[in-house]
């Protein structure tokens, strides 16, 4: 059975890349782009052989899902369009930029018979799935502390207008690794304390995100979810974590499959890493037509996306308070 | 599985755990003179030079120079670690003091060292122009003690101390004294830290200080279990790291920690705010399996560049036998060297050796901050710390 899908505006550098997928995968009919603004959605489209749709209703009336991938602040928003025309929704992360727009979705969600997806393409990580593997067998005992790191170069864009993104590092660089860190523990983070600051670049939301947290069953873990890394670093950014048990350790880096590329000049010119492991992307593209087609749950649904919104929550209060605060429920 | 080999392990007491039993398996030592002789010996000249304080000035004859001759306290693997450095820069072992006897670890020596269970009746009896104390942190304060009052001058394995009582009790000893006196910061002397320190990076941001390794189980009496002793994990371990993070990014304004510890077992994250608003982390394990040797990481994040240091990202020397394989980061100096090397330049030069005891508090307080922030959730200011 084929699935129409749309982007729901493409706002996010993200849109691009699940744009290709929907252009290229089987049993998928990329059915259009509808956006805020005409111009940057008619190149989106023109750069995947698809149509910008104008008439974002009548377009939601036709079509069986939809990726959404506008600033942060507009998540629930177009969650609510989609829920109302019966549209399944992909969402990219994070979820909302508050609480109580997450629980909102949540509430959508639950009330209404749509799939609803959260975009975390690292729980599809090949090193990943090993590890969750390994951790539900008990290769490494109990789990006692966990180390991880979300650091990457400043997005630029509306990512740094607190009045699109909802916030900085913090907000852009926490949830990944959160959201892992569930994943393969089945425990939720319990308590935040945040330095947080803005050191890197003259922008007006957070650069500065280390983040000391306790998990619900008392496991320290920490995580530096900065936008430290430089323009001209070889790559994009890391997505890495650790995990001590009582009989092992395991250590994940979801970037570290990667080719040394030197170009000699052109705008690209010095040495960059070029990543040639499995793509999370199409998994993740993949796992959500899926869940469309079959009528399942996606590999992250929207509670666990409000908790990881949570997180983010309690790292601003502790940033703002000079306490270690706990995550609501 | 990658082991370290040899003795050109990395540096830190963490690392050649797995060879500590024999130090000496590649280093020879070769020294003919033997105290017994000393009378007829250059080194009996040395006494007489006219000073206040004990003699740092030592005569050159036509024949040799006189090598410096130096007290050990401890016979464990700090001991020994630093006699395999000591056998390849003309120190003479001329005494070692251990309560549990040092005869096996003298006889390894073969140098002909004198040999006493008691530290006090080493300084007394021994000639030697400075003592090192490589024996358990508790018993720091009162081997200095010792030392200084014998007239001795003193390096001293970190911590300084386990508390600020006793390691202010030490400074003052040393300062009444004039003695010249070190603690063994030894990542300050390693080669990629010292270069790291120097390197452009803009404005400081996010400092990221790792360093892991299996459960130490070298330590006599096994009194790193102990953390009366020890101090524990931040005290011992993660102060190699908040040590030298301060002497990069200057002081720190406050310290966050959490910690999970097993009664051989522990892991804990350090989060510090510098005063100049920057913001680094240290994470210390003593809980990793037998199979990872000491793993250090180290990154500084400025707004004009990035630093990255990370063992495990080196592997200059690699060996693999039917038996197994071998990543070795071998240098002509190691970390120990250097920093010993330094306090003898001192000692022969009259000059402050750049760790002294006012820098080794400092650092002793972060980790003692740390510590206290781990038991209470909050965040605790480094002036808090007072005892």
């Amino acid at each position: 059975m084929t699935v129409s899908f749309g982007i729901l505006s493409a706002a996010h550098v993200h849109a691009d890349a699940y744009a290709g997928q929907l252009a290229e995968q089987a049993g998928i009919e990329f059915a259009g782009v509808v956006d805020e603004y005409p111009e940057r959605g008619r190149e989106t489209a023109d750069r995947h052989g698809t149509e910008y749709v104008a008439d974002v209703e009548a377009f939601l009336e036709r079509i069986d899902a939809g990726v959404v991938c506008s600033p942060n602040v507009d998540h629930r928003d177009w969650i609510d369009r989609a829920a109302a025309a019966d549209v399944d929704v992909l969402c990219e992360k994070p979820l909302a930029t508050t609480v109580e727009n997450a629980r909102a979705i949540v509430d959508r969600w639950r009330g209404s018979d749509i799939r609803v997806g959260v975009a975390m393409p690292l729980r599809f990580c090949e090193s990943v799935r090993q590890a969750k593997e390994r951790l539900q067998a008990g290769e490494i005992g109990v789990i006692r502390s966990i180390s991880g790191t979300n650091r990457g170069k400043m997005p630029g864009s509306w990512f740094v207008d607190p009045e699109l993104s909802g916030g900085g590092a913090v907000m852009d660089h926490t949830v990944h690794i959160v959201d892992l860190v569930s994943h393969l523990t089945d425990e939720t983070v319990a308590e935040v304390y945040a330095e947080v600051d803005t050191r890197f670049h003259d922008i007006p939301v957070d650069d500065v995100n280390v983040l000391s947290m306790e998990l619900s069953d008392g496991t320290p873990f920490l995580l530096d979810g900065s936008w430290s890394k430089p323009e001209s670093w070889h790559t994009w950014g890391d997505a890495a974590v650790e995990l001590t048990g009582s009989d092992g350790t395991v250590a994940v880096d979801c970037t570290d499959q990667s080719i040394v590329h030197t170009q000699a000049s052109g705008p690209d010119a010095g040495v960059n890493r070029v990543f040639h492991g499995s793509d999370t992307t199409e998994a993740l593209i993949g796992d959500f037509a899926a869940a469309v087609r079959t009528d399942r749950e996606p590999m992250t649904t929207p509670d666990e996306g409000l908790s990881a919104v949570a997180v983010v929550e309690a790292a601003y209060e502790s940033a703002e308070t000079g306490r270690s605060v706990g995550v609501v429920d | 599985m990658t082991t370290a080999l040899g003795f050109h392990e990395p540096f830190c007491v963490v690392t050649a755990r797995r060879n500590h039993n024999s130090p000496y398996e590649s280093g020879s030592v070769h020294h003919e003179r033997r105290t017994g002789d000393r009378l007829h010996s250059p080194a009996s000249f040395r006494r007489p030079i006219v000073d206040s304080r004990r003699p740092k000035v030592y005569y050159y004859s036509e024949m040799w120079f006189l090598s410096m001759r130096v007290g050990i306290a401890g016979a464990g693997f700090m001991a020994r670690t630093h006699a395999t450095e000591y056998a390849a820069m003309d120190v003479e072992i001329a005494a070692v003091a251990s309560p549990s006897g040092p005869e096996a670890f003298v006889d390894e020596l073969d140098q002909g060292t004198e040999t006493y269970t008691d530290a006090s009746e080493l300084c007394d009896r021994a000639d030697v122009d400075y003592l090192d104390v490589c024996t358990p942190t508790h018993t720091h304060v009162d081997l200095v003690r010792t030392a200084v009052e014998a007239g001795i001058d003193v390096f001293v394995e970190k911590p300084i101390a386990g508390t600020i009582e006793e390691a202010h009790e030490i400074a003052a000893i040393v300062e009444d004294a004039d003695t010249t006196f070190m603690v063994g910061h030894v990542v300050r002397f390693d080669q990629g830290y010292r270069t790291a320190k120097d390197l452009e990076i803009g404005s400081e941001g996010v400092a990221r200080a790792r360093r892991l390794s299996p459960f130490p189980d070298w330590g006599s009496g096994d009194w790193f279990a102990d953390r009366e002793k020890s101090g524990g994990i931040f005290v011992d371990l993660a102060i190699h790291d908040l040590d030298y993070l301060r002497w990069c990014w200057g002081d720190i304004e406050r310290v966050f920690a959490r910690r999970q510890r097993g009664s051989r077992a522990a892991h804990g994250f350090v989060t510090l705010r510098f005063e100049n608003g920057a913001v680094g982390y240290v994470e210390a394990s003593w809980e990793q399996p037998e199979s990872r040797s000491l793993t250090t990481e180290l990154e500084f994040a400025g707004d004009d560049g990035l630093v990255e240091l990370s063992s495990e990202a080196e592997s200059p020397y690699q060996e693999w036998t039917d038996d197994g394989a071998a990543v070795e980061r071998p240098v002509a100096k190691s970390p120990y060297r250097r920093e010993l090397e330094h306090f003898v330049n001192c000692l022969e030069a009259r000059t402050d050796p750049d760790v002294g005891a006012e820098d080794a508090i400092e650092s002793l307080r972060l980790a003692l901050a740390a510590e206290r922030s781990a038991e209470r959730g909050e965040p605790v200011r480094p002036e808090e710390v007072v005892a």
